[in-house]
């Protein structure tokens, strides 16, 4: 019986300022593999040299198309490199995810039976 | 009491990478659980789907256990299933929910843990306050209201 909950990963929305260049944003999730592995690279574009916050999405999808998936995730913004302007500033984030019902892995000898059920009584 | 029930039909929804075995398991004959039918899922393309398989026609049983395994180093994901039965000696068939835990049709929105940017505050600039009008008196040698003797110095 598989003990894991698996979750999807759909988008993610970064609000933001990032004045003196572009930022970089990584996505990070354990699977597959079952470990921390760099899964998703985009651009945090620059934004206005008002400091106003812009917002980017991020699609989440592997080469497939298919939602990124894991039981662990972590995201990481590496600011742009030189700060003539103002570093980054991070403001609010989120991300949609929705977990799986039943995930099997083969080949960790998963599983998925029920208990003895009875139709009618 | 429990009743002895007729299985038609197996329904599954699913996605798997590298197919798998579906069991299907009753406690009649013999009052045991034993595995009464076995199908082969096969591998999907890219997304889930609807596989229904038709039983042999007299299985049946008081309880049944449903049992889904990848084959190799597949994955699985299972979405929902259901079995089709009558209750014997009713002419009745419907379908029954097999339970397998529900993947939600919604996704669900969670915040990232940045600590939040607050709202304009009022700070205080160090500069010492301007205070209000003072009265300060000139250095100026007051005249008296009368006169004074004063002694003139004159030769002894």
């Amino acid at each position: 019986m598989a003990f894991r909950k698996v979750a999807q990963f759909k988008e993610l929305s970064l609000e933001y300022v990032s004045p003196s260049g572009a930022s970089t944003f990584k996505f990070f999730t354990d699977m597959p593999g079952n470990a921390l592995a760099l899964r998703f690279t985009g651009s945090l574009p620059q934004t206005n040299p008002g400091h106003y916050p812009e917002t980017t999405t991020f699609s989440l999808v592997d080469g497939n198309g298919a939602p990124l998936e894991g039981t662990l995730y972590y995201p990481r913004v590496e600011p742009f490199a030189t700060s003539a302007n103002g570093g980054t500033q991070l403001r609010s984030g989120v991300v949609f995810i929705r977990p799986i019902g039943v995930y099997l892995d083969g080949s960790l000898g998963e599983f998925f039976e029920t208990m003895p059920i009875s139709v009618g009584v | 009491m429990e009743h002895v029930a007729l299985f038609g039909i197996i329904e599954l929804q699913y996605h798997a990478t590298n197919g798998g075995t579906l069991t299907l398991s009753t406690d009649l004959p013999g009052d045991a659980m034993a595995v009464r039918e076995t199908r082969t899922l096969p591998t999907t393309a890219g997304s889930r789907r609807v596989i229904r398989f038709r039983l042999s026609g007299n299985t049946k049983g008081r309880l049944y256990r449903v049992k889904v395994v990848p084959t190799g180093n597949g994955i699985i994901r299972l979405y929902a299933g259901r079995i089709w039965a009558r209750l014997l000696p009713s002419p009745q068939w419907q379908w029954y929910a097999i339970p397998i835990p529900e993947t939600p049709e919604e996704w669900e929105r969670v915040a990232l843990p940045i600590p939040a940017t607050g709202e304009w505050e009022r700070v205080a600039l160090p500069i010492p306050p301007t205070g209000d009008w003072e009265r300060v008196q000139l250095p100026i040698k007051p005249t008296p209201p009368n006169p004074e003797w004063v002694d003139i110095p004159v030769d002894q």
